[in-house]
This record gives structure tokens, C-alpha cells and sequence, in this order.
């Protein structure tokens, strides 16, 4: 069995494809991920650049990465987690845009070393 | 052709032939639809609708044009190829909008041509009849002018990049909250310029009234270049990052590498870099190249440890720092790395939380 896990990736964002179970995606609950109400990915500390969604889909703030849900473990180890129901754009100035298709993403932020404490690359 | 009704009562339908006349369906008092028939085919539809006091009415005439009306005021036409039903013509005018407002404020009737099918290009004439612009799609320049015939906007595209849609029917004019771009950098007073370049190589100059410029600069590789006039104020870039002024005339020896390489913000970090010449930092700074793969790179960095450091928290001797290139911008950054990475490939899974044995395939990078 292939276990290669497929990624995307638009600057420091990763796009992780996640299949849920039916169960699953209904029942992810306010535990697990929370609405953020915007199209808004993530914004430049310093340029102000938007990575933001083109197109309608859900984005949510993953409040707790891992717990039992419908009677499984189920993952979702990121920063943000994207449903989208239809093939998506993600836009920003600089980087070229990035097409996804229609469904679950679990959305990282690539971090960088610290000797005290890892954190998050911004740009 | 023939009229005929369904679901009538018994004896209450009628089946009617009708080569030519005007069938009128007046269900409510607030929508009327006409039909004209002529040699047995409908020719033209007229819709009347009245909506919280608004009269809309729009005239279909297939194979010739749809003209809409709002409140007796004609608002739009477009013209169709003969023998057609409703094909987009193929050659000269094909859109007609009147009562537009370019840039949400100054009204006019924008002008869209058609060649060979295709969308051609776009005029917008102000209400005094003076020509505001006349841009073709995929054009490498655009000039914009005011009513008062001063120059406005004024872009010009280098490389591959052309005029696009800011709008989704038009190349300038709609309603800035539908803009193609959502992200612009811009002041509100300026156009929606980003929007209407479809690349990441450009110039523009944007005049205000008097003729005094308001917002003049460079892109290139999608990024801010140099010194930019965003209102009426000197802005300086290093790779798209707006920095001081001092940082930005400061000599390369006069920036200490170490302080370069510890900047947390990864953006001003890569300026900083390109400025004074990312191998010249990594050479006053000692690094050795410990691995090298495709266009990454990993470097270790000799670091004096903290001053905070303790005998249970002794500090880092060492810096490894992964040296990446972006797929869009082509800039090369440098991401700060744990001390015990071994390959690039290790450190890059670790910047994206994956582990050593971790099998990943990017299927799409930008």
C-alpha cells in the first residue's frame, strides 16, 4: 500500500487532503474546528499580502487537533481546515494562484526553529 | 407553430395553430411577457416587470439584440449574430452599458467590442462624449484620462504580463467590491490597478486632478521594487517589503550578517539578504554548505550561544539554516532549521511537521 501522503503548497501554507467519513464531516464539532468567517487564510506580517479562497468554501480554525469522533481517533494535526464543496482558487499577489479540488483540507503553517520555541514562518 | 395547453379541465384547453401575431401572458399585475411571432418561430420576447417601484423591461429580438430598460431609461444593449438565436456577434460592438461609472465615480457608457467571437476590446466615454480610455484585452499598456482630457492611470506590462479583467465582464469599470482583486495594496483613492494585471511585471502611474502623481512605481516578479510614491509619500521596498529609509540607503557592510540571519520575519529576512547578497552573508557569517539538493541547500552556522544561557538550557553553538526557492517569485529564502537536520529533506519535512521517514509528494507548488 502506497503510503505516500499528497500535499500542496502555496508559499508557507501546505494543503493536506483529508477523507473524513460522512459521520465524520457532519460531526465535526465546535471541539474540533471553529468558523473563522472569512476568506482570509493568513495575511503578511510585513508585505500585508493575503493568501485568501476564491470561491465558496468553509475555512475554520482547528481549535483541537485530535480526538475520538465517531467512535474513532480522527487527526486533523494543522492550523485551519478548509471544506470546500467545489474546486477552489487560493489567490495571492505573489505567489502564482493555487487550484484545489472540491474537499476536506487540512491547512499547516510551515514553521522555522527557535531555540526557545518553534514558530510559524511568517512573510 | 402550434399553441397548446396542458393540465386544463376537460373540454377547457385549446390546441391552436399560429404563424404569425403577438401572444401577451398577463398572469399578475406586475409582470407582463409578450411574445411576437412571425413565419412560426417567436422573434422577440418583451418582459415588463415592476419591483418595489421599479420598472424593468427587456426586449430580446433574436439573432439582432437584448436592450434592457430600467424606469424607462435604456441601461444596456447586446447585439447578436445574425442567424443566430443569441450568439455573442462576431465582429464590432457587442456590448453597450450606459450610466456605468468608471473607478465608481465618474459616469459614462462603456463600449465592448467583439472580433471573431472573441472579447476584443473596451472604450468608456465619459457623459461629455470624451473618450476615457480605449484598452484592448491582453495589451501591454493603458492609459486612463479624465474627464478634463488629464492623464489619469497609466500602466505599462513587461515580460509575459497583460491587461486582464479587474471585473468579471469588464476590463476597468464595475463595482469595486466585485474586483477580481480582493487583495489590493492600494490606497482607496487609487484604481483597482492590480486587478487589471494579469502577471507580476509592471509600471504604473496613477495622476490625481492637477496632474500631480499620486502613485508611481514597479513590479517585478510580483513584488514592489525600489522607491514607490504610494499618496504622494517616498515608500521603500527591499523584495517587496516596505522597510525605512535608512535601512534601505544602509551599505551592505554596514548591516551585520548575524543580526540579518536572526531576524524572525522570514520576508524582511530574505530583503536583507538579497541586499547585501545571500552567499556574502553566509561567508562573513563562516556557514559551510553541509548538504545540498535540486535548488535547496543546507547550511551550518557557527553561533556564539545566547547570553541568557544556562547549564540546563546551554544555547545553540550552531545554526542550520535550509536555503529554499520560492516556484512564483523565483527569490531564494532561508528557513532557520533544528541544529541536528541532516539533509535538506529532512529539514524540509520538519518546517512542514512531517517526520525523517515521512513519504510526502508536493503535487502542486506556487
Amino acid at each position: 500500500m502506497d503510503d505516500t501522503i499528497k500535499v500542496l503548497r502555496q508559499g508557507e501554507l501546505l494543503f493536506i487532503p483529508v477523507k473524513l467519513t460522512e459521520n465524520q464531516h457532519q460531526n465535526l464539532s465546535q471541539e474540533m474546528v471553529r468558523l473563522k468567517g472569512t476568506n482570509c487564510i493568513r495575511e503578511g506580517e510585513a508585505t500585508g499580502h493575503k493568501h485568501e479562497i476564491d470561491g465558496t468554501a468553509l475555512l475554520y480554525d482547528v481549535t483541537r487537533e485530535s480526538m475520538y469522533l465517531d467512535g474513532n481517533y480522527l487527526r486533523l494535526d494543522g492550523e485551519m481546515f478548509l471544506d470546500a464543496p467545489d474546486p477552489v482558487s487560493v489567490i495571492h499577489p505573489e505567489h502564482k494562484t493555487l487550484k484545489l479540488d472540491r474537499g476536506q483540507y487540512v491547512i499547516r503553517i510551515q514553521k522555522e526553529y527557535d531555540e526557545v520555541k518553534d514558530r510559524l514562518v511568517n512573510d | 407553430m402550434y399553441l397548446e395547453t396542458r393540465h386544463a379541465s376537460v373540454g377547457r384547453g385549446f390546441w391552436q395553430r399560429c404563424e404569425s401575431g403577438k401572444i401577451v401572458i398577463d398572469n399578475d399585475p406586475s409582470t407582463k411577457t409578450i411574445y411576437i411571432v412571425k413565419n412560426g418561430d417567436v422573434q422577440e420576447v418583451i418582459t415588463t416587470t415592476i419591483k418595489d417601484g421599479v420598472k424593468e423591461k427587456a426586449h430580446t429580438r433574436y439573432g439582432v439584440d437584448r436592450r434592457l430598460w430600467t424606469n424607462g431609461k435604456l441601461t444596456f444593449t447586446e447585439y447578436y449574430q445574425p442567424g443566430t438565436n443569441q450568439a455573442r456577434k462576431r465582429k464590432g460592438e457587442w456590448r453597450k452599458h450606459t450610466d456605468e461609472k468608471l473607478n465608481g465615480t465618474h459616469i459614462g457608457t462603456l463600449h465592448q467590442y467583439a472580433y471573431g467571437g472573441g472579447f476584443r476590446k473596451e472604450i468608456f466615454k465619459y457623459s461629455n462624449k470624451r473618450e476615457a480610455y480605449n484598452v484592448s484585452y491582453g495589451a501591454k499598456h493603458a492609459e486612463v484620462y479624465y474627464p478634463n482630457r488629464k492623464l489619469w492611470l497609466k500602466i505599462e506590462c513587461f515580460n509575459k504580463t497583460r491587461i486582464d479583467f479587474a471585473y468579471k465582464n469588464s476590463i476597468f469599470c464595475g463595482n469595486p467590491e466585485e474586483s477580481s482583486s480582493r487583495y489590493g495594496s492600494i490606497t482607496p483613492k487609487d484604481w483597482d490597478y492590480n486587478a487589471v494585471i494579469k502577471g507580476g511585471d509592471y509600471k504604473v502611474t496613477c495622476f490625481d486632478e492637477h496632474g500631480d502623481i499620486r502613485t508611481h512605481g514597479v513590479v517585478e516578479n510580483r513584488q514592489k521594487k525600489e522607491i514607490w510614491i504610494e499618496d504622494y509619500k517616498q515608500i521603500f521596498y527591499l523584495s517587496g517589503v516596505a522597510v525605512s529609509e535608512k535601512l534601505y540607503y544602509a551599505k551592505p557592510e554596514d548591516i551585520d550578517p548575524q543580526d540579518v540571519l536572526q531576524i524572525p520575519n522570514v520576508q524582511l529576512r530574505t530583503s536583507l539578504l538579497q541586499k547585501i547578497g545571500t552567499e556574502k552573508v553566509l561567508q562573513r557569517c563562516n556557514a559551510t554548505v553541509i548538504h545540498k539538493e535540486g535548488d535547496y541547500e543546507l547550511y551550518s552556522v557557527p553561533l556564539v550561544p545566547a547570553k541568557d544561557a544556562t547549564s540546563w538550557r546551554p544555547g545553540d553553538t550552531e545554526m542550520r539554516l535550509l536555503k529554499v526557492k520560492c516556484p512564483s517569485t523565483g527569490a531564494f529564502f532561508t528557513l532557520r532549521v533544528p541544529p541536528t537536520s541532516a539533509t535538506c529533506e529532512e529539514a524540509r519535512k520538519w518546517t512542514f511537521g512531517y517526520r525523517r521517514d515521512d513519504a510526502i509528494e508536493f503535487i502542486q507548488e506556487t
